[in-house]
């Protein structure tokens, strides 16, 4: 990683900004202190300027997605964002303007359905309140005529005419009453009721005990009037709403043009921070920032070509520098796993390399299926090709095939092709075993030689955990100090080959039991007398004794690989049941198609379960068993200063 | 009661028993999981994962009774004395307890990396492999049930 310093001139400035952008090859380091003579400008209003069009175009595109969804096919997700074209691009630009106002009509249209939404909830109610009136034929607000005085509102309770006219006599044996019950419901009974001027007041306070209460909203309107009003205001606002609807989906036409403008402006907002975070003066600017080795020369051939710059590099602090990871086609997918864990730290070197190969040999051996296998192959080739996915996206697939040509490959050792399907249908069609020699016979059967495989996954092991110290050696003695490698590294590395030995000892013949006792015991005595070197006096011999018991570690490091077995024996296992299941249907051709069914899903079941438990598993046996003997973490990942655009890739994708 | 009902009950323990744990396991994480996505449901795939890394037990214990199954004339094999049938109930309590206990373990293991990974997606690795540390132990059990399985 190299710090590059770019001098140039204010008005040469857009150019190599936008320039550094499409290229995305610089992380720009904006901590360095303002130099005397410089000054930086503050940009934010501008780019949040630019933020805020972003966002509202995104906010209209969310809007257009609820009206008009696009229809999307079920691996449309591979393909990542569209692509588009300059000629786009440069209309984009053009007509932004009017992309924002389509943007903000779109909003308002969507706010006059939400008003109209709440509007209509408030009439709908107003209906249900009038509902029970629907019958009354005088207005709420009749008044009262020369002798008699109107009642109209409800009671609480249920009443039928004798019910009332019992009640109210109750209350006042005396009041002379005429009524008309309106409706009945549930708790409620609405009536008009009559009596003469004289006994207003008492006729009042009876209905008032009774709990009586007029209507909301007297008005001169017959009731049934007013609902039909109503219904037509509510009317007017579903109409209003559909307009407003079939509006924005005739917006929706729009919709690519949108995208684009939204990535545009967040691009163009990104850029201004950038240009926030440089040192200027009258006539000159400094641009700081990380690029990565093999792509500085080019950089500055490029930037001197189109400008007059001044450009000078220099080694970056490895304390502070960003990480970018650099392999070759076979390691690259597995990238993405390491910067899961964590960016390799100052001291750390590029875990990559060291762990493909593993993390490709472990996975195949615990899913190992032939079948499977060329499942994954072929998928996700079709997805490479015919899809043209995004970088990540692509790198995950080839992660996957490389995944995939390892499960084949464990396939055929095991002899396992989606489970023992050609062995179980051919003796229950044909009546005799079929035998092809790498799909049928097994090299190594898990189920008959569990031992045996158990013993080879911990073998395994051991050499993954032998590699993972022998690349701390590497570490410590490159940094120079020769015998902490050799102490701390070489004596743990001799040891456990001894013990491996030993091991071996008891099926090889006792002269490789003494030979690794032998290197075992002389490692533990180096380990002894070297792990306590840092200490003092008698500490130095308690500590170099202490570290022996690291041994029950890495025993159970060595352990922790029988999931090699294990995991392979699941799948075998679980396809050998959907087999067993599926030829339960095998008597009469009319089932047959079962027979399929259940062999489909069964082995599409099998292979969704521990497609995933291999890939965690896997994942896990880099991470705990290998990544802990020398990898720290720690470090940044390089985030270069980009086009990160949402729907569009506007990035180009050049490489320098 | 012949060799055939022991080696049975020892098939039902291990599916049994161990699909109790990975169901308590799995339904507990599940049940986070569904809070963290009704907040952000693009964490499908991350909740996904988390969810069934507890589930694996059950398939252990499933495998465990298959391969008595296979073995002790119910789908194949010649039924087997009482003292096979016996051992056949031995070999599968390992993954039967272990698978239980070991499931439920891990649920919980499971719930907080789901409450972690909803804090920041970039925690998602780390609380997955802390998962996966309880899972050695439902691995060991069923290694065990299944080398004593195969060799009875």
């Amino acid at each position: 990683m190299k710090l590059v310093r770019i001098y140039a001139l204010r008005d040469d400035r857009k150019r190599i900004l936008e320039r550094l952008q499409n290229l995305a090859v610089m992380q720009i380091d904006s901590n360095e202190s303002v130099a005397h003579g410089f000054e930086r400008i503050d940009t934010s209003s501008g780019s949040q300027a630019f933020e805020r069009n972003s966002l509202l175009a995104s906010q209209a595109l969310s809007l257009l997605d609820k009206v008009a969804p696009v229809k999307k096919g079920l691996l449309a997700s591979f393909s990542g964002r569209r692509e588009v074209s300059d000629a786009d691009i440069a209309d984009c630009i053009n007509s932004q303007s009017e992309l924002m106002q389509v943007c903000n009509r779109i909003i308002e249209l969507d706010k006059r359905c939400a008003d109209n939404s709440a509007q209509a909830i408030r009439v709908r109610v107003n209906i249900d309140q009038l509902e029970p009136w629907r019958s009354l034929d005088i207005p709420f607000c009749t008044s009262d005529t020369d002798k008699t005085a109107v009642f109209i509102g409800s009671l609480p309770s249920r009443y039928d005419s004798e019910g009332l006219s019992v009640a109210l006599a109750e209350q006042n044996e005396e009041l002379i009453f005429d009524f008309e019950i309106i409706s009945v419901s549930q708790g409620m009974t609405c009536i008009v009721l009559v009596v003469p001027n004289v006994q207003r007041e008492d006729a009042e306070k009876a209905l008032r005990s009774l709990g009586f209460s007029k209507p909301m909203g007297a008005n001169r309107f017959l009731p049934a009037d007013k609902i039909k009003q109503l219904e037509a205001e509510l009317e007017a606002l579903n109409n209003d709403t559909g307009k407003a609807k079939a509006e924005m989906v005739e917006l929706s036409a729009y919709r690519e043009r949108i995208e684009l403008v939204s990535d545009y402006y967040k691009a163009r907002a990104e850029k201004y921070e950038v240009i926030g975070e440089l040192d200027h003066s009258a006539h000159t600017f400094v641009l700081t920032g990380y690029v990565a080795e093999p792509d500085c020369k080019q950089l500055i051939e490029e930037l001197s070509a189109m400008c007059d710059c001044f450009i000078e590099t220099e080694d970056a602090d490895p304390e502070t520098a960003p990480v970018k990871l650099s392999n070759n086609a076979f390691n690259a997918p597995v990238e993405s796993i390491v910067e899961m864990y964590s960016s390799p730290g100052p001291k750390d070197i590029d875990p990559t390399p060291i762990m493909a190969f593993f993390f490709y040999f472990f996975f195949g051996m615990m899913f190992s299926d032939a079948g499977y296998g060329l499942l994954m192959i072929i998928a996700t080739t079709f997805i490479l090709k015919k899809f043209k996915p995004e970088k990540s996206m692509a790198m995950n697939m080839r992660l996957f095939r490389n995944c995939g040509w390892s499960t084949f490959i464990w396939g055929l050792v095991y002899a396992s092709f989606f489970g023992d399907a050609i062995g179980a249908f051919s003796r229950t069609f044909f009546g005799a075993d079929i035998k092809i020699p790498c799909v049928t016979v097994p090299l190594l059967d898990p189920i008959n030689d569990a031992t045996l495989v158990m013993i080879i996954s911990v073998v395994f092991g051991l050499i993954q955990i032998l590699v993972g110290i022998g690349a701390k050696f590497y570490i410590t003695f490159k940094s120079g100090d020769r015998w902490g490698a050799v102490f701390d590294s070489g004596f743990w590395m001799l040891l456990l080959i001894g013990l491996g030995v030993l091991a071996s000892g008891l099926v090889l013949g006792s002269g490789f039991i003494i030979a690794g006792a032998t290197i075992a015991v002389l490692c533990a005595i180096g380990l002894v007398a070297t792990q306590g070197r840092s200490k003092k006096g008698a500490m130095k011999l308690v500590s170099g004794l202490a570290s022996l018991y690291d041994i029950t570690s890495y025993i159970s490091d060595l352990m922790s690989y029988t999931r090699l077995l294990a995991l392979g024996l699941t799948t075998a296992v679980m396809g050998q049941v959907f087999n067993v299941l599926s030829l339960q249907f095998a008597a009469s051709p009319i089932v047959w198609i079962f027979m399929i069914l259940v062999f489909i899903i069964g082995h599409l079941v099998n292979f969704g379960l521990n497609a995933l438990g291999s890939y965690v598993h896997t994942m896990r046996l880099q991470y705990v068993e290998m990544f802990s003997k020398f990898y720290d973490g720690g470090g940044k990942k390089f985030t270069p200063f980009a086009v990160n655009s949402k729907y569009t890739r506007l990035q180009e994708e050049t490489k320098l | 009661m012949n060799g055939t009902f022991w080696a049975l009950i020892g098939a039902a323990l291990a599916t049994a028993l161990a699909g109790i744990g990975s169901a308590k396991g799995v339904g507990g994480a599940a049940q986070t999981a569904m809070g963290v996505l009704s907040e952000d449901s693009s964490k499908f795939g991350k909740m996904l994962v988390l969810t069934l890394l507890p589930g694996t037990q059950g398939l252990y214990g499933f495998i465990v009774t298959f391969l008595i199954l296979i073995n002790c004339g119910v789908m194949g094999g010649a039924a087997p004395s009482v003292a096979d049938g016996l051992l056949y109930l031995a070999a599968s309590l390992p993954i039967a307890v272990g698978g239980l206990v070991s499931g439920i373990a891990q649920g919980k293991a499971a719930v907080s990396g789901i409450a972690l990974t909803a804090k920041d997606d970039s925690n998602f690795s780390k609380a997955m492999v802390s998962v996966t540390l309880v899972e050695i132990y439902a691995l060991l059990a069923f290694i065990v049930s299944l080398l004593t399985v195969l060799n009875v």
